[in-house]
């Protein structure tokens, strides 16, 4: 579907032409077929380039609110080098609605060779919004993942030297949370990578809740990058008072896990409440390796209900214990590649990453998330912005299509998988239990809802009290029939 | 009554000791302890058995994770209950049976239970304690405590769980065996029996993104209750059907639910006296049935500062037919209100709660007559 008769498609439209009008027949004529050649190679960049600058700025001048000649005359001073002037002609035309795929792919290159990750980022979703199609589209959705870390690094530098020029406390984002990755206090440098991966898999089960909002891990990582910490230094609570701050977290998970001999595993846990700097909480787990995901889990729950006070559904219970890997070496590779994506080496972080999928053996969203999100930042990190703008030049490149959704976005409501037999269990067992222990335990957390107990409409029974028809305080009214044996006979 | 009240709270007491010391070490989890005040009490226009009910409990709840896979719940409780008729005050008082209930999870898709009501309370009631009993177990008035003990008790429970496409679908089974306790505190030769009982349910769940809906249907019989070795009353078959939809909204936890109660008439056995003495025969006597209707709203609204008020609005409605054809008993009630739980400090919690309850129940007459009641709870969990 190409043709979208939407009012969105015509204001998308790269040739088409609200002033088409305004042309000599001449320059109608070579309109027209700029605009079906436009179309038949699915509306690739205008060839514009340095030589034009000169004509393409008098006819913007002539006229300014001509906004397919403002955005061909942004391209130009683009390709000329004049990114300054390119900003300023591509910026006017898409604020004033010239939301075009080049407009807007242009737009990004600019922001993107200013470092300007933020803006760049903006224009290229903007582009991928509006452009479902064109060969250039996995490029931009590469280029993202890359302007979102180059923004994450941007802004832990930001929130350092704002620490240093602010003496006031910054309010930490309600409700949430950063894990940092956890201290690994043992020789087994072979295992050592875990303290990644769990740092990884401890932020998704958190962010399952929608009750807490959970920093991502690379936000997390890019700050402790700038702070220049070693890894020692993740599991000191000045750390992570210091960290959250920066992050306006309200709480930090930090820890360190401990190699107790053999395969066996300790992981003290360690909340910190950031306003007032002070322990929210402290849990521990010990197990064997291969009960590392057990481990994580308990670990995950317990804080999230104990120390954060958040209770959970059902549902989210379970796609907490539903996120895991089959097998531990799988996921020590799986940290051995966050550790070199960490350090920007995506080539390497791309081969662990294929290392880990063949350990897991099977499919694997998490692993597979990573790949792909490690092989687009290998590319967009081998592709500059040069190599970018000569590809937006090949035909089809640039698609028109119709508008499509933001990338990532779903619809309708997704439904959880997983197993659901414990909650299940407890529907089946706490309904028969005939020695309930009272629900005065079962409250939930200070600050979340709870269920209400099962035992609603109470089918306990007052035996005596029901025997002697008195179960009520109106009392009970019976039918007494009476049998009178005849003198003599039968009874 | 004074005895046992004073002798039940050491023995509670010392149970309650000795579960902590001996799980303590043991305890995989951490283990919570929770108690605190509750009282209940409700005013009744003229027309009823009654001007007045409340009840004052203090319970103890304790709950030692023993392992990841067993654990073991304990509760017991002092409570007092007073009824005022034509301005005479009816009291009872002591503590409650004690309950045990070991959980075990026998493999990821079973749970065993077993539990055990240890005769600790005051079962053994005089004429006005019994009156008190009687009104306290109105379901309506939806009291924690009526009887205060019902002898020993022993029951088992087998669960097993399934998924089937998007649902989860379990079946659980459980049977109690009851012991013999003395109701009367005036005729000590009576020795009541209640009957074993069987219950059976089957449970569907499924989750809808990050919401989870709950489905259930429990069927319970009672084998025939006894006095003195002799068959007396029948309880009737309960039925009860349940359902609750459990979602998120913002960062709250919201839970809807309605659940209802059918209760069969029991059969109440009488022996009829002969001239001579001897028994000459049997006749029987039916009770009420009822029907129960719950529904409610419980949730979470976030007050700042870390403070979050969880209103809680329930309906109950109840239909009650007397062999006679009377609905004396029927009713509604409507109760809201909520609590606002407190980090008092380390893991230390309090849920103070208060609730106010409106309702009416049809008398002999079959006039409705209303009651107007308050509940206020403060339970302080502990987890040491």
């Amino acid at each position: 579907m190409r043709h979208d008769p939407g009012p969105r498609r015509t204001a998308r439209g790269a040739a088409i032409s609200p002033h088409r009008h305004r042309r000599s027949g001449r320059q109608r004529f070579w309109a027209t077929a700029i605009l079906l050649a436009a179309t038949a190679c699915a509306s690739g960049v205008p060839d514009v380039g340095p030589a034009d600058v000169p004509r393409l700025a008098e006819e913007a001048s002539e006229r300014p609110d001509d906004l397919e000649t403002r955005t061909r005359l942004g391209i130009a001073q683009y390709r000329a080098g004049n990114v300054d002037a390119a900003l300023e002609n591509l910026r006017r035309a898409v604020e004033d609605g010239h939301e075009t795929g080049p407009a807007l792919l242009h737009l990004g290159l600019a922001h993107e060779s200013r470092e300007e990750w933020a803006e760049a980022r903006e224009a290229y979703g903007r582009y991928l919004d509006r452009d479902a199609s064109g060969t250039l589209r996995s490029d931009i959705e590469n280029r993202l993942q890359l302007m979102g870390r180059n923004l994450l690094r941007e802004r832990a530098r930001e929130a350092l030297e704002l620490e240093r020029r602010v003496a006031d406390r910054v309010e930490p984002t309600p409700r949430s949370v950063a894990v940092l990755p956890f201290g690994f206090n043992s020789e087994r440098a072979d295992i050592e990578p875990l303290i990644y991966a769990l740092a990884d898999m401890m932020s998704t089960d958190f962010a399952v809740s929608d009750a807490l909002v959970v920093l991502e891990r690379a936000q997390v990582q890019s700050l402790l990058d700038e702070m220049a910490l070693t890894e020692a230094g993740y599991a000191e609570e000045e750390t992570g008072a210091r960290a959250g701050r920066l992050l306006r977290a309200e709480h930090v998970v930090q820890g360190v896990i401990t190699t107790l001999g053999g395969d066996r595993l300790r992981t003290d846990a360690n909340v910190v409440n950031v306003a007032s700097g002070s322990e929210a909480g402290d849990l521990n787990e010990t197990a064997a390796l291969e009960q590392l995901f057990a481990m994580e889990k308990a670990l995950v729950i317990r804080t999230i209900r104990e120390v954060l006070g958040v209770e959970l559904t059902p549902a989210e219970e379970q796609a907490i214990l539903d996120n895991r890997m089959d097998n531990v070496l799988a996921f020590v590779a799986y940290g051995e590649g966050l550790r070199a994506l960490d350090r920007g080496n995506y080539a390497d972080a791309e081969e662990r990453f294929q290392a880990a999928i063949s350990l897991e053996g099977g499919s694997n969203d998490m692993l597979e998330s990573a790949l792909e999100t490690t092989s687009g930042l290998s590319e967009a990190e081998d592709t500059d912005t040069e190599t970018l703008a000569s590809r937006a030049r090949a035909p089809g490149a640039v698609g028109g299509g119709p508008l499509a959704p933001p990338a990532g976005s779903t619809t309708g409501a997704e439904e959880t998988g997983g197993d659901l037999s414990q909650g299940t269990l407890t529907n089946v067992t706490e309904g028969v239990a005939p020695t309930p222990t009272s629900g005065l335990l079962d409250l939930g957390s200070t600050d979340q809802a709870y269920e209400q107990p099962k035992q609603t409409g109470d089918t306990e029974r007052q035996p005596v009290e029901e025997a002697s028809g008195e179960s009520g305080i109106v009392g009970s009214s019976g039918t007494i029939r009476l049998v009178i044996p005849r003198p003599g006979g039968e009874r | 009554m004074i005895r046992a009240a004073a002798r039940g709270p050491r023995r509670v007491g010392a149970l309650l000791v000795t579960l902590l010391v001996v799980g303590a070490p043991e305890a995989h989890g951490q283990i919570t302890v929770g108690t605190g005040p509750e009282f209940k009490g409700y005013g009744f226009d003229p027309g009823l058995g009654a001007d007045a009910a409340e009840l004052f409990v203090l319970p103890v709840a304790v709950r030692v994770p023993v392992s990841d896979r067993f654990g073991i719940d304990v509760f017991s409780a002092w409570a007092r209950g007073r009824v005022e008729v034509d301005d005479t005050n009816l009291e009872l008082s002591g503590p409650v049976d004690t309950r045990i209930r070991m959980s075990a999870e026998a493999a990821p898709w079973a749970r065993v239970t077993v539990g055990a009501q240890l005769p600790t309370g005051h079962a053994s009631h005089d004429s006005e304690e019994a009156v008190v009993a009687s009104v306290l177990a109105t379901d309506l008035l939806g009291f924690r405590e009526s009887n205060w003990g019902s002898g020993t008790a022993l029951t088992t429970s087998v669960a097993t769980a399934t998924r089937a496409g998007s649902w989860g679908i379990g079946a659980a089974a459980a049977y109690a065996l009851r012991g013999s306790f003395r109701p009367s505190a005036d005729v000590d030769s009576v020795r009541y029996t209640p009957g074993n009982e069987s219950r059976v349910r089957v449970g569907l769940d499924r989750n809808f993104g990050n919401n989870t809906l709950t489905l259930g249907g429990t069927f319970i019989t009672y084998a025939e209750d006894q006095a003195n070795g002799r068959n007396l009353f029948r309880s009737g078959d309960r039925f009860r059907f349940d359902a609750s939809y459990q979602f998120r909204a913002s960062a709250g936890l919201w839970t809807l639910y309605a659940a209802d109660v059918i209760r069969s008439n029991g059969d109440l056995t009488l022996r009829l006296a002969g001239g001579s003495g001897g028994a000459a025969g049997d006749t029987t006597v039916a009770t009420a049935d009822q029907n129960m209707l719950v529904a409610g709203l419980v949730g979470a609204i976030g007050l700042g500062s870390g403070f979050v008020f969880r209103p809680h609005l329930d309906l109950k409605l109840q239909a009650r037919t007397e062999p006679d054809g009377s609905d004396a008993g029927s009713g509604w009630m409507l109760a809201a209100g909520g609590d606002i739980p407190v980090r008092l400090f380390g893991r230390s919690e309090l849920f103070p709660r208060a609730q106010v309850l409106v309702g009416s129940i049809r008398d002999r007459q079959g006039e409705s007559v209303p009651l107007l009641g308050l509940e206020l709870k403060g339970t302080l969990r502990w987890s040491p």
